[in-house]
């Protein structure tokens, strides 16, 4: 939203706006949110169905499901919050794959780093045996 | 409106000068707050990594694939992506300056978050009330910040949009409920990015076959 943009201001330019988010007739963009709802709705189906089946194993089911979410996300963040690639934007997209590395660092090194501490902790009964 | 002077935030607005639905729908004009929702991001990241490292500490209490009823999380994901969808409808609906329109997609929006919002209440105090409380296992304690912080963040979404709307009925569409519409769609719709990440990370993952 343009808040100093007065009323008789030109309007930019078509090309200085964000592409994708400018529609001709106004019915584009209640078709973006559709397909965005649609295509999430079946992603979500699917994933409830993978984890309620056993044809695949264990780890093909969670890698499987892992998927599902990543590409919801991205289908989400995409037709319902109109991230794009255009050059408006990329100060948004910049913002967003800084977040995601900050994100990826905390919770994958959490993991890693908390996974090694607990297998590299003495049992608990072992513990108590020799505090006696 | 050359005049940005605060008073002049609630003034309705002519068509003419409307924001119109180009900016309203992206995320260029709301940079400070689309920041202060990857830093929402962020600490919901940090519950994911505590709950991911305490998952298997269940000090003989229940693990994710006892206390999951994927029946229940399958008509609040159902709720709650529904709710995001309408939220959209509202977002379009506001911007064309369309009243019924807007109330009806955005009281959509309110009625399924508070359906998201009962279901999650009703199996907390189940859990609590069969003495599996964030109190029993450093598991259930990740479990309940994790999933309690993204409840708590659906409420705040419930009581914002029902001042919206009350808002708008007072006031009609200024410039100030134009801009309160496009932060809360930017809000409610990442609230369900955030639960697409619990409810497969959590509930699927957790009972996966």
């Amino acid at each position: 939203m343009n808040e100093t943009q007065t009323a008789d201001a030109p309007k930019p330019d078509d090309d200085t706006r964000t592409p994708g988010t400018h529609e001709e007739g106004g019915h584009g963009s209640w078709r973006i949110y559709v397909a965005g709802f649609v295509l999430a709705a079946l992603q979500t189906a699917l994933a409830f169905a993978v984890a309620s089946t056993s044809i695949m194993t264990h780890d093909s089911n969670i890698a499987a499901i892992a998927c599902l979410a990543i590409g919801q996300v991205l289908v989400q963040l995409i037709f319902f919050i109109h991230l794009s690639t255009s050059p408006d934007s990329s100060v948004n997209i910049a913002a967003v794959l800084y977040v995601m590395l900050v994100i990826a660092l905390l919770v994958l090194g959490s993991i890693w780093i908390m996974g090694h501490l607990n297998a590299n902790m003495m049992p608990v009964d072992q513990m108590m045996r020799m505090q006696r | 409106m050359s005049d940005i002077r605060l008073g002049a935030f609630d003034t309705p607005l002519g068509r003419a000068d409307y924001p119109g639905p180009t900016d309203e729908r992206s995320v260029v004009g709301a940079f400070g707050f689309w920041i202060y929702l990857l830093s929402d991001g962020i600490l919901f990241a940090a519950l994911f990594a505590a709950y991911a490292v305490l998952q298997g500490a269940t000090a003989g209490g229940p693990g994710i694939a006892q206390i999951a009823d994927l029946r229940l999380v399958a008509i609040e994901t159902a709720c709650l992506l529904t709710s995001s969808f309408a939220c959209g409808m509202g977002m379009l609906a506001a911007d064309r300056q369309r009243a019924l329109p807007t109330y009806a997609a955005l009281g959509t929006t309110f009625v399924l978050g508070a359906i998201f919002l009962g279901i999650e209440l009703s199996e907390f105090s189940a859990l609590i009330a069969a003495g599996n409380g964030p109190d029993r296992s450093a598991f259930l304690s990740g479990y309940f910040a994790l999933v309690g912080t993204h409840g708590l963040h659906v409420a705040l979404g419930l009581v914002w949009v029902a001042g919206l709307l009350f808002r708008l009925a007072r006031m009609g569409f200024t410039r100030g409920t134009a801009r309160g519409f496009l932060l809360f769609g930017l809000f409610w719709h990442l609230i369900d990015i955030v639960w697409v990440v619990v409810f497969s990370v959590v509930y699927l993952i957790g009972a996966a076959k």
